[in-house]
């Protein structure tokens, strides 16, 4: 071994002293962790943003379809001058008369039954239990009985929600008699209105404050004049 | 000598201090943008929320006007009239505010409750007063109302709404009902407007 040789290797190999080590590696961390701090924000923003538009999307999409059929079809008294459930007969796929939806006193229901002004078409939106669904009847004349729309075969079918809570669907019916069928009743004497609040939420628990939605509008029936 | 020479000054390749500067401050801007991006996102989602709602609300209103103006045909009243049914009348121009009444019953079975605050600026300050929406509720059925009924739980929402009616300049049988609701969003006033016009065309009861 050259110990000549050896001293000048050892001086040769640059090198960083252990201050500048310390300092570079608090740097470093100092660096990382606004890096990392940064991208869980981020990322934390990015998933709120998404629950937050789901809560919107679903909670405009069930009161779009609600209010869009109220406007255009009229209430079912009918369904609500009945008291036993709504029973359906899977053999021949056949309802009676739309039974079983109660009424309170002050017009509020859990289930909304429209019917269409020529009197053939009967949309059900029910919501019990957490879950709204929907129903479609058909009958070919007035006299007939009603018959499930297709794909309505197995009864009510339930909307999926995309890990949305929907927390409420509320309907509040005016009067509580059709007017045209009791124009003898002074206190039916209002065109049917419904009042409809949706109110959703998101299913994460990380963001239980800000993603949640209450909606509320009254639509008035523009069908006139129908009597059965 | 000279193997030392070339391997302190020029064989090991590095970035200068400006280089590493210059990295570092794009990545910092890059991560800002992205940063603010998502921010902006999160709170234009916010603002569809607050836009949808009060869309709802304003047709409510809107539909109210329909609604009465349809219920007195059917009780045999002026289109516009009314009043021993709503509160009012509504054939006078100017600033209302309208509620559905969520307690009607058969003794006062008139589903909606109007109000009318006249047609100058005062009636304008008057109606702004007044337009703030409650949320209420009561064994979890809720509504946005103007006014607690006893026995309903409240919280302040942030939205207002009032309505203004225009009458036909020419004396003909219809009307202009316009919905404002309005709302604050991070300090700023945001508002959202509905109209519609609204004729006697039935010219008699239902």
């Amino acid at each position: 071994m050259n110990f000549s040789h050896f001293k000048l290797r050892k001086s040769a190999v640059p090198a960083f002293t252990l201050v500048e080590m310390i300092v570079a590696m608090l740097i470093f961390t100092v660096f990382i962790g606004v890096l990392s701090s940064s991208y869980f924000f981020l990322s934390r923003s990015l998933r709120q943003a998404a629950e937050l538009r789901k809560v919107y999307a679903q909670a405009r999409f069930v009161m779009d379809r609600i209010t869009q059929d109220a406007r255009l079809y009229t209430l079912d008294y009918d369904c609500f001058e009945d008291s036993e459930d709504f029973v359906l007969n899977t053999s021949s796929l056949e309802f009676g008369e739309c039974q079983g939806i109660q009424l309170s006193g002050s017009g509020l229901t859990h289930a909304l039954p429209l019917l269409s002004s020529d009197g053939l078409h009967r949309t059900v939106y029910r919501f019990q239990d957490g879950v709204f669904s929907v129903l479609k009847l058909n009958r070919t004349d007035l006299e007939s009985s009603w018959v499930a729309a297709e794909g309505y075969s197995k009864g009510f079918q339930p909307f999926v929600m995309d890990r949305v809570e929907l927390r409420q669907v509320q309907f509040v019916v005016a009067p509580l008699e059709s007017p045209y069928d009791h124009i003898e009743n002074d206190f039916a004497q209002y065109q049917p209105s419904v009042n409809v609040v949706v109110r959703a939420a998101s299913h994460s628990s990380l963001f239980p404050e800000v993603a949640q939605i209450q909606l509320q509008s009254t639509i008035s029936s523009r069908v006139y004049g129908l009597t059965f | 000598m000279t193997f030392l020479k070339i391997k302190k000054s020029s064989a090991i390749p590095a970035f200068t201090l400006i280089e590493v500067v210059i990295g570092i401050a794009v990545l910092s801007a890059l991560l800002t943008a992205m940063t603010s991006l998502t921010i902006t996102s999160l709170r234009a989602n916010q603002a569809n929320i607050n836009q949808l709602t009060a869309y709802y609300l304003a047709q409510e209103g809107v539909e109210s006007f329909r609604n009465m103006r349809d219920g007195n045909w059917l009780q045999n009243q002026d289109y516009n009239g009314g009043a021993s049914f709503w509160g009012t009348a509504f054939d006078q121009e100017g600033y209302y505010t309208v509620d559905f009444r969520p307690s009607w019953d058969t003794i006062d079975p008139s589903p909606w409750e109007l109000h009318y605050y006249g047609n100058d600026a005062n009636a304008l300050d008057f109606v702004l007063e007044k337009a703030d929406l409650y949320k209420v509720n009561k064994d979890s059925i809720f509504f946005y109302l103007h006014t607690v009924p006893t026995g309903y739980d409240a919280e302040v929402s942030p939205y207002s709404r009032y309505l203004i009616l225009r009458p036909d300049p020419d004396g003909h049988e219809w009307f202009e009902v316009t919905a404002v609701v309005f709302w604050f969003e991070r300090n700023r006033a945001q508002t959202l407007e509905v109209s519609t016009e609204l004729s006697n065309w039935r010219q008699g009861p239902l």
